[in-house]
């Protein structure tokens, strides 16, 4: 089948039911996508396909071929870290940062349809990710602060 | 003042100093790679060649192994290994170290691998290694073993009944008054106290008794256990976990492998949340083995229903309180009987929660007995101060109620009685300085208590709690290592395991012990190879045995720096002077030479720049204390608990970074939150977990947490070069109290069973409202 992860195609020989998750992880070696349920409870393994926050461990490596798959990695643009990546590591939104991955790429889902959240938008439409770190009151700011930045380049 | 180097090259105590970079928030050095997915983590390692390696699990809570069959297993092309309790050394002795809750090492071996029982359902029984994860799922399907089912007992009172199921049939109470008579599920009793409590209470004009429950509860660290061992044909063992004890690791490996522990080399990776559990091995015994047998490296990554089954959870438990008290405010009496459940092999961490339970106050007299029960149930391992959450949740609310019954505002009570610096704990020993008193004071005084509650939006009742906890924190050997590139760069090397901060930390540490900017030093994570012995990042300990040991390094890179200069001043080295980044000549402080600068003359000398130190091993354990102030929304028609406000007070001795405390105090409430209101293990009739996934083991997300507003108390710890006190655990420990009290002050219930689930709450209301 044909994935494109990040931009880029690939032609993998894999079983067209296994998780994006996993030939994520293991085919092509991306491994800042998470594993942290495989139920699609946790949000730990979201990417973005077709820019829809998705649950990849949940998703069929089938269901996403022929779509655009984008995974924190393929978030940088020349070097640069993507705006909400900026917002997390400036606010510390994080502990461990097992989760870190997966909140952003929320994020960026979130940003994309409200670029202005309210703190209720931020909390309902993250009600997918789990920190058990307990960041969420950075992770918010971290939002909050892209949102706002993303406002400002706007203008 | 400035924190460098004075010409005594010993700073045990840090009273008077002030320190120029500490109460600034720095970013954590890991930022760029958190955010980028680059940090490797357990499961993001793989060493060429690796195989999977998959455990077979009981699916029984109790039943005696038959016979298990692995030829099917052997036969399938591409396993290359399978391995049973048999293929483990068994005539194994040596102190293990496991952190905060103790275990003994035969036990170990045979939580690692069942041997003539399985205790708990998901225990191992069997393993397998194979090219990849099917394989290794379709080979661990293949093992056929032959149970005879017996009767679980999977609740910690039940299981101390005579007629009980029995899990080791030569389990025998160890006692202060001796060891029991016979067989029992009962394996400790701790017994400590003052005075006469009998006295006490009959000098007491209020007394109030209750026994409280709570459930088994899960860390619920993100990422589950992943670690890659290779057992290689020289003997040499190379692990590679995610671990909170990169030498726990090593230690305990060597004493359940019988090998040196000189042969074997861990490096730790990235830790995705761990809070006390992975301190305790759980697979990487399993993957040497396999290893071992098939001469190639084994990964053993867990899934999410084997992290919920089978690893190390927080302990159930049944409380009972009661307290004494004069009409004055005097506690004249307390009195704790707890038993803590300790999952299928003895270690529940009942002397943490002996200690814990009245220590915040000073009772004339107590009587505390600790009960460690066995139960067909996963062996518990530490969660984030363990025994405390419970012992706070039964005290405060005893505490809030007496208070209420002798008509004195229930901060006040406290106060009246709190624990003070050289007060002694129930089990003598004596408090270092300590502000519980203070911390009290600073709540009694902030808004949040002084403000009226808000009105609810829906209209349902209101109330606010408050509730405190103390913790011991740990102290433990830890080492680092400083030293000074060309350029003026400071390398650190450590030996802690980096779970939410430690080389943030650390870096300004060793900016603040040498003058210059955090920035200016990077810290890594070193292997066993590489640094002297380090305890486990566990117990609060690792920033205040580590500023120790950096300060330590530190006063040692300068003496070497000023050593070299020397010459330059035309001067005897003790006349060189070091403040804020410069050298000098004590009398002529015109010509001035940056650390930078010496750096690049001195590496150019070839002399090296560079000191290894470690603790020092007489440091005394700073105790923590947190407070809670919450207020609650309860809809009286369902018993749904809603947060309104939520504070958290906090003393952490010394503030170094504000950002990295704030998360560990969010951190640590948003746990307590979990547990006080909705995580708890659920178990049928036949030992079987309800509830192990995710969805049914619920943990709270950013819809169910409050803002929570942190206020940040100092006193400064009596030793250590930089009076920091541990301030990872303590903020896990009062959210249970403050919320039940606060769902007391709405209802006039007392919720005495974790965790207070709407049914729990609405139950509570109803009875008391049945009681008139
Ligand atoms: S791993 Fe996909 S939602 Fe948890
Ligand atoms: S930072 Fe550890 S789970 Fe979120």
């Amino acid at each position: 089948m044909d994935l494109t992860v990040n931009g880029e195609r690939h032609n993998l020989q894999v079983d067209r039911e296994r998780s994006l998750l996993s030939v994520l992880r293991n085919e092509l070696e991306l491994t800042g996508t998470k594993y942290g349920c495989g139920e699609g409870n946790c949000g730990a393994c979201t990417v973005l396909i077709d820019g829809e926050p998705s649950q990849s461990c949940i998703t069929s490596a089938s269901a996403a071929a022929g779509r655009e798959v984008t995974t924190i990695e393929g978030l940088e643009r020349d070097g640069e870290l993507h705006p909400v990546q900026q917002a997390f590591a400036e606010h510390s939104a994080f502990q461990c940062g097992y989760c870190t991955p997966g909140f952003i790429i929320s994020t960026v889902g979130l940003l994309s349809r409200k670029p202005d959240p309210t703190d209720a938008e931020i909390r309902s439409g993250l009600n997918g990710n789990i920190c058990r770190c307990g960041a969420y009151t950075r992770i918010i700011r971290a939002v909050k602060s892209a949102a706002a930045g993303a406002e400002g380049n706007a203008k | 003042m400035v924190s460098t180097p004075s010409r005594s090259p010993r700073r045990t105590n840090s009273d008077g100093l002030t320190f120029e970079g500490f109460g600034k928030s720095y970013e954590k050095v890991d930022g760029a790679d958190k955010v980028t997915g680059r940090s490797k983590f357990g499961a993001d390692f793989t060493l060429p060649g690796s195989l999977h390696g998959k455990i077979v699990r009981s699916p029984y809570a109790h039943a005696r192994i038959i016979s298990i069959d692995t030829s099917a297993a052997e036969k399938l092309t591409g396993v290359h290994a399978v391995c049973t309790a048999a293929d483990f050394p068994s005539d194994i002795s040596g102190d293990l170290d496991t952190g905060e809750v103790d275990i003994g090492i035969q036990f170990l071996a045979n939580l690692m691998m069942a041997r003539r029982k399985v205790l708990f359902e998901g225990h191992p029984v069997a393993a397998v290694a194979a090219t990849d994860a099917h394989i290794a799922a379709e080979a661990a399907r293949l093992v056929k073993v032959e149970y005879e089912v017996l009767d679980p007992v999977t609740n910690p009172i039940e299981a101390m009944a005579a007629d009980a199921p029995l899990l080791h049939e030569g389990l025998v109470a160890r006692s202060l008054s001796g060891t029991g008579d016979r067989p029992s599920n009962i394996s400790a009793h701790m017994e400590v106290g003052r005075g006469d409590v009998e006295k006490g209470f009959a000098e007491s004009d209020v007394i109030v008794e209750r026994t409280f429950k709570t459930s088994i509860v899960h860390q619920g660290y993100l990422e589950p256990e992943a670690e890659t061992v290779y057992w290689q044909e020289n003997g040499h063992i190379d692990v590679w976990a995610n671990t909170q004890g990169s030498f726990a690791v090593r230690g305990n490996l060597a004493n359940l492998m019988k090998v040196a522990a000189g042969n074997i080399t861990v490096t730790p990776l990235e830790v995705g949340g761990a809070f006390g559990a992975k301190t305790i091995p759980r697979v990487t015994p399993v993957a040497a083995i396999l290893s071992h047998k098939s001469g190639r490296p084994v990964k053993i990554v867990l899934n999410r229903e084997e992290v919920l089954k089978a690893t190390g959870p927080g302990a159930a438990a049944v409380v009972t309180v009661k307290m004494g008290a004069t009409k004055e405010g005097k506690i004249k009496a307390a009195q704790a009987r707890l038993v803590y459940g300790a999952g299928a092999f003895p270690g529940a961490p009942i002397m943490r929660g002996v200690q814990s339970v009245f220590a915040c106050y000073q009772p004339e007299n107590s009587r505390v007995d600790g009960y460690d029960v066995v139960t067909n149930t996963p062996r518990v391992a530490a969660y984030r101060a363990p025994g405390a959450t419970v012992s706070s949740f039964c005290t405060e609310q005893v505490m809030d109620e007496l208070a209420r019954k002798l008509n004195i505002e229930p901060i006040d009570f406290r106060i009246m009685n709190a624990s003070k610096t050289g007060d002694y704990t129930v089990d003598d020993n004596q408090y270092t300085r300590i502000g519980i008193v203070e911390m009290l004071q600073a709540a009694k005084a902030h808004p949040a208590y002084t403000r009226p509650i808000k009105k609810s939006k829906n209209g349902w009742l209101t109330g606010r709690g408050v509730g405190i906890g103390w913790w011991p924190c740990g102290v433990d050997q830890a080492s680092s290592r400083m030293l000074v590139q060309p350029d003026g760069r400071v390398a650190l090397t450590t030996g802690s395991v980096d779970l939410s901060g430690v080389r943030t930390g650390l870096s300004q540490l060793a900016a603040e012990t040498l003058g210059i900017e955090p920035s200016e030093v990077t810290v890594r994570v070193a292997d066993t190879d590489n640094i002297p012995f380090t305890g486990s990042s566990a117990g609060s300990k690792v920033t205040r045995t580590q500023s120790d040991a950096v300060y330590k390094a530190g006063m040692a890179v300068i003496d070497i720096m000023r050593n070299a200069l020397a010459p330059r001043f035309n001067l005897e080295a003790e006349f060189v002077e070091y403040e804020k980044g410069h050298f000098f000549a004590r009398d002529n402080q015109e010509n001035k030479i940056s650390f930078k600068k010496a750096a690049k003359i001195i590496n150019a000398q070839a002399i090296p720049i560079e000191a290894t130190a470690s603790s020092d091993p007489k440091m005394r354990p700073a105790n923590g204390y947190a407070l809670n102030i919450a207020d609650v929304e309860i809809d009286p028609d369902t018993g749904k608990i809603q947060i309104l406000d939520y504070t958290l007070f906090q003393d952490v001795g010394r503030l170094m970074n504000p950002t990295q405390v704030e998360g560990q105090m969010h951190g640590g409430a948003a746990q307590g939150i979990g547990w006080a209101l909705n995580e708890e293990y659920v178990y049928d009739d036949r030992g079987q977990m309800r509830n192990s996934s995710l969805l049914d083991y619920r943990m709270p997300t950013a819809l169910d947490l409050p803002m929570m507003e942190c206020v940040i108390l100092e006193t400064p710890a009596d030793d250590g070069p930089f009076g920091i006190r541990g301030v990872g655990e303590p903020p896990i420990i009062p959210p249970a109290a403050a919320l039940a009290n606060a769902v007391h002050d709405a209802t006039g219930a007392r919720i005495t069973e974790l965790p207070m689930s709407p049914e729990r709450v609405f139950w509570a209301m109803r009875d008391k409202s049945d009681k008139g």
